[in-house]
């Protein structure tokens, strides 16, 4: 029976070889604005080790931007409408130099939302390396935090979609526990998370191979 | 208070020092809000850098630290 639908592949298979060390493809120059980018070249982290390569880069999906964005729109649009409705109407009359004070002063309180809020998207991000998962939270401007885990104590991956918007875009969350007492991560409205899910899986059970704890076969099968 | 006694009190040489020291203070606190900005997007560039769009966004920063600072001196020689 033919397929109905073919879902495109947008994240290249890591294969292992047959010695087990997974086979990277060449990294690709990623946008800046990208949220989601399959080993990307031209990104750089602090903590990043000599051997490290990128695997996957994700933040949140840019449609998630689009609350802010149509508030400062509106926010934007409210003086040249409100101001010719309450021009002729208006007891009050204000000074030149004071309307042109107060309304540069509304615009540039816009101007700081929309940079804090892009700025805000635009930290948050999620790394996968070959060793490491790395979530970058800018949570405000006065609150940031680093976390990193290897991949060999991620012990389980749930993907989570729901909803009209997410399924439309195709984004959800992908929440990674693991062992002891590190810190758990969420990847919070990323881009394919089934693919994200399944690529950090992949990773993961490599990593295990690599540490001895699992067989090559359960590699190379997973 | 009635629109007619607030357009009197707003004529008052008084009130036009009172609006302006209290906009100065407002644009005083704001100007502290932007230069945190340029601080932590330097910081976060130090911890992440993206695909060469890290200067733009600092660039960005530092053009809205200086608008309020225009601000800032319009609002005290011209307001």
């Amino acid at each position: 029976m033919p397929d109905i639908f073919v879902a495109p592949q947008t994240i290249e298979p890591v294969q292992p070889k047959d010695n087990g060390e997974i086979a990277h493809p060449k990294p690709r120059p990623m946008s800046a604005l990208a949220s989601f980018a399959d080993h990307p070249s031209g990104l750089w982290f602090a903590t990043k080790a000599d051997d490290e390569e990128c695997e996957l880069f994700l933040r949140r999906h840019f449609i998630t931007n689009i609350p802010w964005i149509a508030l400062a729109i509106l926010l934007i649009l409210t003086p040249p409408i409100l101001f010719p409705l309450l021009g002729p109407t208006s007891p009050i009359v204000l000074p030149t130099n004071l309307v042109v004070v107060l309304l540069s002063f509304w615009y540039l309180i816009i101007f700081g939302f929309s940079l804090t809020s892009f700025v805000n998207w635009y930290f948050n991000v999620y790394i996968v390396t070959t060793e490491r998962l790395i979530d970058v939270d800018f949570v405000n401007l006065l609150y940031r935090e680093v976390s990193a885990t290897r991949l060999n104590l991620i012990q389980d991956v749930t993907v989570k979609t729901g909803g009209v918007i997410q399924s439309i875009f195709h984004y959800g969350d992908v929440f990674i526990q693991t062992a002891g007492t590190e810190a758990n991560f969420d990847f919070n409205a990323v881009p394919n998370p089934d693919k994200v899910g399944a690529r950090i899986e992949k990773l993961m059970k490599h990593a295990r191979f690599k540490d001895g704890e699992s067989s090559l076969e359960e590699a190379i099968d997973e | 208070m009635t629109p007619d006694t607030l357009q009197t009190f707003l004529n008052l040489p008084i009130a036009a020092i009172l609006t302006k020291v209290f906009l100065l203070i407002l644009i005083f606190l704001y100007l502290g809000f932007a230069a945190i900005i340029v601080r932590q997007v330097r910081v976060m560039n130090q911890v992440l850098t993206i695909a060469n769009f890290s200067p733009i966004l600092q660039i960005i920063s530092i053009v809205h630290l200086i608008l309020a600072l225009g601000l800032f001196a319009f609002t005290f020689f011209v307001l």
